[in-house]
């Protein structure tokens, strides 16, 4: 897509977010509750509230893992200036197993998102699903331009390594 | 490694089975043996208590699911 000059000026100058005055955003002043207890006591009632409630057990059905709900309401707050990141981190444990006491309370089966963290060495199949249709999008183009080009010459034979024992036979 | 902090946070609590189990009530008469011991110092760091929130949720926990599969 070609991109208009207008759009160019639209994008925020570098630096741009590091100009508001310090303490003009709620993260910069001091937080409203200090101790994980405070949090705690902020947090809880909201969790069983009417209005939450319900959003919560939709959110479990859907496969949501329940550490990234309770990292993703801690983050809101620390930006809200609810509390720091040190609370937020402290209290986290204590949100994600009230959330799975409220699934459990409920009867829902959630995710708690404690699976084994995803080995690196390891290809998922969904990745490798990925590159397949990839490849299988590619492969007719890849023939029809191998078609138009002229034969190669056969490559040279490789280089095979030569066995190097005493008694080894040469070739 | 791209790791939630929630999943670190969570794991790195380190809940044993026993920090769930209920204490023993100690005897507080003359003869019992435990009634003049020192009582330990309980560990009051907020990491401990957060440790103690979580287990007695979980304890909560389980009576709710145990109860249903029973």
């Amino acid at each position: 897509m070609a991109e208009t000059p207008r759009e160019k000026l639209d994008y925020p100058i570098p630096g741009q977010g590091m100009t508001a005055e310090v303490g003009s955003r709620p993260w910069q002043n001091p937080p409203q509750y200090t101790t994980v207890e405070q949090a705690l006591e902020f947090y809880i009632p909201r969790l069983v509230s009417d209005d939450v409630y319900e959003s919560l057990l939709d959110s479990m059905e859907l496969g949501i893992p329940l550490t990234i709900m309770a990292d993703s309401m801690q983050s809101t707050a620390v930006m809200q200036g609810l509390h720091t990141i040190d609370v937020g981190i402290l209290a986290m444990p204590v949100i994600i197993e009230m959330l799975a006491y409220i699934g459990d309370d409920a009867g829902i089966e959630y995710n708690l998102g404690m699976d084994k963290p995803i080995d690196e060495d390891k290809i998922s199949d969904t990745k490798i699903a990925l590159a397949m249709k990839r490849m299988r999008e590619k492969l007719p183009q890849e023939l029809d331009d191998r078609e138009e080009m002229p034969e190669e010459p056969e490559a040279m034979e490789e280089d095979t390594p030569q066995p190097s024992g005493l008694m080894a036979r040469r070739v | 490694m791209d790791i939630n902090p929630a999943y670190s946070a969570y794991t790195n609590l380190g809940i044993t089975d026993t920090d769930m189990k209920d204490k023993p009530k100690k005897g507080m008469g003359l003869l019992s043996p435990m009634g003049m011991a020192k009582p330990k110092e309980e560990l009051n760091e907020p990491r401990d208590r957060v440790r103690q929130y979580v287990a007695r949720i979980r304890k909560a926990r389980k009576q709710v699911t145990d109860g249903r599969n029973s």
